[in-house]
């Protein structure tokens, strides 16, 4: 840790009260020595004065606070009522809209082998399609998510966790000092980190499902991290400084193992549902 | 003596209503400053509120360590409300309202009309403060927040917003920092004028 991350935390523990002894000694001594330092220290307070001033937010009063149980006890009710809805009887078997179904299926995939062989007619690009992509982030995921295609979602899901890490370790790989200097980084750093949140957004529509629940706190923390990569800006002299910030908040929450970890649980759910379709139909 | 939060965490999970009740007066005010401190508004604050209380019971269960109740209800209140914000900004069109219009005037010419009650009328610091915060980085701007509004301590943004005690000193440092370029300037010359005026 850099000697000036140490002091600005001292002063923040101290500027809002919660330093020991120990730490205000220290401060004190590192104030009596620095100038510079001890004026920034006395403008911060200043500066907390105005804030504490400024009514950032009212208190709601006791008639709110007096209803927040019996309104969650209406809710609680009305949501343990939806989850109680009698289940649609079952299907009862008969032939006629399964053999619907077999006609419609069996169009499909002659027309899908029809649609193949006219585009292998058409123009060979199969050399572009596999070239290797400039960057390590590729196009997003434009489309609806349609939860009657779990399968594909996870192939999304999966390729978009990957271009996730693939952004966070350049980042992580990055000098700060380096990345103030290289505006094209930059640029295309923010690119990827905005395509990645629409993604992300369309993804997470999918999530509601009790099974995924695994999921969800770390596409909460990939929004926050990936959020912050996006909005990164060139041009400020001291842009290093939340740059390392971010790498140490990515470093303590050990991101990117997490997200390794994810990106095979998604490959092996869908490797599963490959294996047995079934298990995606609601029961 | 007052039960324990381990105490009542169990109790709960017991289904006895009564003790998540309780856990619901200690920790509603807390819930409710942590989602206003990230989505900025009373109706989405009490919605986010009972979404997180409604979470909480439903899954009490598998909660690992009772006594985490709180940091573990206010991290849900965090998360949903990270959540909610993200959809909101992208759902939200750009516009200056008439507040936002008279703070952009005051930072261009401090004490324009020479009066310094004006300059420093507190209503307005509290917008210029709103709008020097929505300026802000998301992880400064809601560690900041949950500072101020929320009263949390560093420990309970930390444990909340899942990330270590550093790093949160670093985002609130940094957010005071921008305020301070942004408040200061305004305050001195408000006093300044108020000197000139009274001599």
């Amino acid at each position: 840790m850099s000697k000036h991350h140490k002091q600005h935390e001292l002063i923040v523990s101290a500027l809002y009260g919660e330093a020991d002894e120990d730490a205000l000694r220290e401060l004190e001594r590192v104030l009596a020595d620095d100038e510079d330092l001890a004026r920034e220290y006395r403008e911060l307070q200043e500066t907390l004065g105005v804030v504490t001033e400024a009514k950032l937010a009212e208190d709601p009063g006791h008639g709110f606070w007096r209803s927040i149980w019996p309104e969650f006890q209406r809710r609680e009710r009305a949501e343990a009522a939806g989850r109680s809805k009698p289940v649609k009887a079952p299907v009862v078997w008969n032939w006629r809209p399964a053999l619907q179904i077999m006609i419609v299926a069996a169009m499909l995939v002659i027309g899908i082998f029809i649609g193949r062989i006219i585009s292998e007619q058409g123009t060979d690009d199969s050399a572009e399609r596999y070239e290797a992509a400039e960057t390590p982030v590729t196009l997003p995921y434009q489309r609806e998510i349609d939860e009657s295609k779990r399968d594909y979602f996870f192939e999304v899901a999966g390729s978009s966790l990957e271009r996730s890490s693939n952004l966070i370790n350049n980042f992580m790989e990055l000098e700060p000092q380096e990345w103030n200097a290289n505006s094209e980084l930059i640029s295309r750093s923010r690119q990827a980190g905005s395509d990645i949140l629409s993604e992300i957004s369309l993804l997470r529509e999918s999530f509601n499902d009790p099974r995924f629940i695994e999921i969800e706190p770390i596409f909460n923390e990939l929004e926050l991290f990936v959020g912050e990569i996006a909005g990164i800006e060139g041009g400020e002299d001291d842009i290093w400084f939340e740059i390392e910030a971010l790498q140490r908040g990515i470093q303590d929450r050990r991101l990117i193992d997490r997200l390794n970890q994810l990106r095979l649980r998604v490959v092996s759910l869908r490797d599963a549902k490959r294996d047995n379709p079934m298990m995606w139909i609601e029961r | 003596m007052a039960p324990t939060v381990a105490e009542l965490v169990e109790r709960a999970r017991n289904d006895e209503i009564e003790a998540f009740q309780l856990l619901t007066e200690r920790y509603k005010r807390k819930i409710y400053y942590t989602a206003l401190s990230v989505v900025g508004n009373h109706h989405d604050a009490e919605d986010l509120l009972q979404d997180t209380l409604l979470q909480a019971l439903k899954s009490i269960g598998r909660l690992r360590n009772p006594e985490g109740f709180g940091s573990w209800v206010l991290r849900i209140a965090f998360n949903r409300s990270i959540d909610l914000r993200r959809r909101r900004s992208k759902e939200a069109t750009p516009e200056i309202d008439k507040n936002g219009t008279e703070v952009f005037d005051l930072m261009e010419n401090p004490g324009a009309e020479g009066n310094p009650e004006r300059t420093l009328a507190s209503g307005q610091i509290s917008t210029l403060v709103c709008r020097t915060m929505d300026d802000l980085p998301e992880s400064q701007r809601a560690a900041f927040a949950m500072k101020h509004i929320a009263q949390l301590s560093i420990r309970e943004i930390a444990s909340a917003t899942n990330s270590s005690e550093a790093t949160v000193k670093t985002n609130i440092y940094r957010a005071v920092q921008k305020m301070r370029k942004v408040l200061l300037p305004l305050v001195k010359k408000g006093s300044g004028v108020a000197d000139e005026q009274a001599s």
